[in-house]
């Protein structure tokens, strides 16, 4: 089912994609050592602008002094990079594709400005569960998966198992 | 040059990749929890399960040392806490950090409310972390993985997990038959395949996978495995005292 | 609804490891119970569980206990009832504790020390209460199983107790003990540490102190039947230390002890393998008191004497079982490289550098002791704390550099210091995992430290040359100690031979090629050869005062006393004073 009207390409078999996204996860292993991320990147920005707004403040803080130390500082952190290819990325796919529009998705019986807020407020709260478990579905769930650590195999249960808990609630923003 | 090209190409073919996918969409992601769409499982499950036989089997013909590799460490109770925490954020926002991302790209404003949101959480937790950093940094347990925790060797639990992702498959298509939406959609590289060849090829997929994981299974384990516990650390030279013994 | 199945099923799965290690919920031998068990039992009508412990049990009661226990007054229920008012006061205690004919009583402690809570048990077991189990582990193995504390105390309940039948036969008194001397079938046994059954210090009353131990009896100290804490050992690892005492399977132990407490731990765990026991209840304080004859070890077949090395050592898998202990801190000597590239998950970094006087200009010591002020500052800035439970490893073959600090943290005064047998090779080898994550910074508190005088200079050593009950012992290698190679700081004195009286005994001899210290047995053999006595006070040096370390850590494990000549040779040297050189006699 076509989202857009002006769609050229479908999307394509969740399969095939999958096993795309795992050939570019082995390619980050094989290629610089480590996995794919998104929260890192996130703290990083977060490290970097309280050092511009704070920087003693952040230096004495225990997370962002961490990220502070690390080689280059946070506004080179690899994640971050990273992530600016992911929105190049995810730019591209969607232009090539018809895809680009300039909306807010969300259920036909929910304004944008509830779906922006409640958008919002997942997103701190995913914040905070990353901060905790130290990475999110890119960083734990599919690099600590493939790796098969049980730190990483544990937060994607329990992330799903939450998520499945909580959205019924939200049934009717989808609608 | 190349540690900024790097995660640079690898972002940009994750990120088309999750777009591709369709999971820069929060209406697509969400259906996952409402067992209407399930290609969030599908895509993650397919991803993690070639990328851990990849890793496996190039591990043993040694075009990676697993001992290099940076393995997430297990902290499990506040990765058990901060996956519950993130999953509710999850099921509210209908994004993850790394799709946020891809459906701001693609003009979502959602998506940019979600990056917004992480920005503002990860500041905030920051900002109040040393309230909780004993809780942070306890239940260290190191780099812990499956195979040490049931005792049965790397390749058995590499088989193990590629057969349950299967299962999860067919039940994944199952479930989705049930809820009777029928997702289009067609082979990345094909403008219009029929259904059957289609099927076809998702068996002979799943077949090599089954045939890939046994072989991992009954191929023997590497002593140096990381995954076995037994990490050598090769100490370089310790400081000596000048006695000069 | 399908969505709460489905994240039913994943939220259990996501605890499996939080449940990995559960222990099976277990009555060992009808002796002992798990907490698994407690917990499972907590609610059965017809338990009483029991807090108990010899000081200050009230407080810590107050400060949480296990939900439902009631505090014990220990002194109301540790004494042997003599006579019939006596046994009556008993009766009137026990009920008033909510104890019945048909109670299922628990007794556990809230600290360590668990032989209160064994007697306790065998005060029970006298007055004919039958039912009557110990919980392993006491408090700390309840809140380590996951149960939680309760601050409220039950209401006073009061049971239906008919009379005492005493159980005579659990008692004995001197003449028994003396009739029974050498009689087969039983063993008296003596359940104090190694240290005052060899005679290395006094027991007996405040008046009378002597050395020794009743005629006869074997060794089983109470402290070697627990792996951790109070949690006892398994069957097996108990029957070994029976086995080591002398004591034959079959064999009804008359246990003692100073005054009868510690003895009933290891009674206790005697019968868990099913020997019948007896409780030497006046013990050693009611022996001297009748100025009975008295035996020292090398009268008797003593074998082994471990007690103090196992006070010294930890095991990879005892640490693995105490890994996340919150007062545990782990620290690793080494560089930060090797660090760096894996640890211990959860050790802390220790800068070697930090625990040495490094202000020194040309001409002055290599590595000597700095100041109780850095020293403290030091240890701060490593985690350490006043309660911290410390273990110290190397992080390769070079291990003197950890055992200077483990002698540092000696000096120091810090006692609860424990070395980790094998070190970072002894933990992978064991199958353990590394981690490459520095654990975030944490400085300790650290009351002002108490220094303990076992470091000695140049005329203290002159003064001890060969003094009796002094050993020095030069740890450096043969070739230096024999005046082949010349010794000091980097080879600049060339000064040839060693200190007049010395022996020798060179510190790599006393780890074997895989890392480990050398078992008891090995350590005894070398120090023999070398010409140490037991009971000797160990006087070390070596180059710089490093070697030194690990030839007298040794030593702390055979039960030495030891003493730190930090100079050594270079600042023997640099006083010019004389040197014994084997090789010009030749």
């Amino acid at each position: 089912m076509a989202d857009h009207p002006s769609e050229t390409v479908k999307y394509s078999d969740p399969y095939v994609s999958g096993i795309a996204l795992g050939l570019v996860l082995l390619a980050a292993f094989l290629f610089a050592g480590r996995g794919l991320g998104a929260s890192g990147a996130f703290a990083a920005t977060a490290t970097g602008t309280v050092a511009v707004v704070a920087p003693d403040y952040a230096a004495a803080n225990p997370y962002f002094g961490r990220y502070l130390a690390r080689p280059g500082g946070p506004w080179r952190e690899w994640l971050l990079i990273e992530i600016i290819g992911v929105v190049i990325g995810g730019f591209l796919s969607a232009a090539l594709a018809g895809r680009l529009r300039r909306v807010v998705e969300r259920g036909s019986g929910v304004s944008s400005t509830s779906r922006l807020l409640i958008a919002f407020a997942g997103g701190a709260v995913m914040g905070v569960g990353a901060v905790l478990a130290r990475g999110c579905t890119s960083g734990q769930a599919l690099t600590g998966g493939a790796l098969l650590s049980v730190g990483s195999w544990t937060f994607m249960l329990a992330a799903f198992a939450a998520g499945y808990a909580v959205a019924p609630a939200l049934r009717w923003a989808w609608r | 040059m190349s540690q900024f090209l790097l995660p640079l190409a690898i972002g940009i073919a994750f990120g088309f990749t999750l777009e591709r996918a369709g999971l820069g969409n929060a209406r697509k992601l969400t259906g996952q929890f409402f067992l209407t769409d399930l290609t969030v499982f599908k895509v993650m499950f397919s991803a993690i399960v070639t990328a851990m036989l990849g890793v496996f089997w190039c591990s043993r013909l040694g075009w990676v040392d697993l001992n290099a590799l940076a393995l997430p460490e297990t902290y499990l109770r506040p990765q058990l806490a901060g996956g519950l925490i993130f999953g509710a954020g999850f099921a509210l926002a209908g994004l993850c950090p790394g799709t946020s991302c891809v459906a701001a790209a693609s003009g979502r404003g959602d998506g940019l409310a979600v990056v917004g949101g992480l920005f503002a959480g990860v500041l905030g937790a920051g900002l109040s972390f040393p309230l909780f950093v004993d809780f942070y940094d306890s239940d260290a347990r190191g780099a812990w993985t499956l195979p040490s925790l049931v005792h049965l060797p790397y390749g058995a639990v590499v088989l193990a997990i590629s057969i349950v992702a299967i299962v999860g498959f067919l039940a994944a298509e199952a479930i989705e038959r049930r809820a009777r939406v029928a997702v289009v959609t067609q082979a990345f590289t094909s403008a219009r395949t029929s259904a059957r060849t289609r099927s076809r090829a998702r068996m002979a997929v799943v077949a090599l996978a089954l045939i890939v994981a046994a072989l991992a299974a009954i191929a023997r384990t590497p002593e140096n495995a990381a995954t076995a516990g037994a990490a050598h650390v090769r100490a370089k030279a310790l400081y000596k005292p000048p006695s000069g013994c | 609804m399908r969505s709460f199945c489905i994240a039913a099923v994943l939220l259990a799965a996501a605890t499996v490891p939080a449940s990995a290690q559960v222990e099976n919920p277990s009555s060992r031998e009808g002796l002992l119970v798990s907490p698994a068990w407690l917990a499972q039992h907590l609610h059965d009508p017809n338990l009483v569980v029991l807090q108990v412990g010899a000081m200050g049990n009230q407080t810590a009661y107050d400060t949480g206990h296990i939900p439902g226990a009631r505090a014990a007054d220990y002194g109301t229920l540790h004494t042997l009832p003599n006579n019939d008012a006596e046994l009556a006061a008993r009766h009137d205690a026990l009920e008033s504790l909510g104890i019945s004919d048909s109670s299922h009583v628990v007794v556990y402690t809230a600290d360590d020390y668990w032989p209160p809570a064994t007697r306790t048990l065998l005060m029970l077991n006298y007055a004919g209460l039958q039912q009557v189990q110990l919980l392993d582990g006491g408090l700390k193995g309840w809140t380590e199983s996951g149960g939680t504390l309760s601050k409220e105390a039950p209401l006073p309940r009061k049971g239906t107790l008919a009379s005492l039948k005493t159980q005579p036969g659990l008692i004995a008194d001197a003449d028994f003990v003396k009739a029974h001397r050498g009689a087969s079938g039983f063993a008296i046994v003596d359940a104090r540490s190694r240290v005052f059954y060899d005679g290395v210090r006094e027991g007996g009353t405040k008046d009378h102190r002597v050395k020794g131990h009743i005629p006869g009896a074997l060794n089983a100290p109470f402290d070697e039947l627990t792996a951790s804490g109070s949690r006892l050992k398994s069957a097996a690892d108990i029957r070994t230390v029976f086995d080591k005492a002398g004591v034959k399977p079959g064999d009804t132990i008359i246990g003692y002890c100073h005054v009868g407490e510690q003895a009933t731990g290891m009674l206790f765990a005697a019968r868990m393998l099913g020997h019948r026991v007896i409780l030497y209840n006046g013990s050693f304080a009611d022996w001297v008191q009748h100025d009975l004859p008295l035996e020292l070890p090398n009268e008797s077949a003593q074998v082994h004497n471990s007690s103090s090395r196992d006070q010294l050592l930890v095991t990879p898998a005892l640490l693995a079982q105490h890994l996340h202990d919150p007062n545990l801190l782990v620290l690793q000597v080494g560089t930060q490289e090797t660090y760096d590239k894996g640890h211990i998950p959860g050790a802390r970094f220790l800068d070697w550098m930090d625990f040495h006087n490094m202000d020194q200009k040309p001409g002055e010591l290599t590595l000597e002791m700095p100041s109780a002020q850095a020293l403290h500052d030091a240890f701060e800035k490593a985690g350490v704390s006043d309660n911290s439970a410390v273990v110290v490893y190397a992080s390769d073959e070079y291990w003197s550099p950890s055992t200077r600090i483990m002698l540092t943290f000696d000096y120091a005064g810090l006692q609860n210091v424990r070395y980790l047998d094998g070190g970072l090779k002894g933990w992978t080898e064991a199958g353990n995992p590394l981690s490459k994550e520095a654990p975030l910074p944490k400085k300790g508190t650290l009351s002002p430290l108490k220094l303990r005088p076992i470091i000695v200079d140049a005329s203290f050593v002159q003064a001890h040359e060969r003094a009796a009950g002094f050993a020095i012992v030069d740890a450096r290698n043969t070739q230096f100690y024999d005046g082949t190679a010349g010794g000091g700081q980097r080879g600049q004195t060339k000064k040839f031979g060693h200190i007049p009286g010395a022996l020798n005994a060179p510190f790599d001899q006393f780890a074997s090629d895989d890392g480990h210290l050398k078992s008891y047995d090995e350590i005894k053999a070398i120090f023999d050869k070398a010409g140490v006595k037991a009971g000797d006070t160990v006087v070390g040096y070596c180059h710089v005062g490093q070697q030194a370390t690990a030839m007298l850590f040794a030593a702390r494990t055979l039960g030495h006393d030891v003493l730190l000549y930090d100079g050594s040779f270079e600042d023997w040297n640099n006083r010019n004073l004389p040197l014994e050189n084997p090789k010009d006699k030749k």
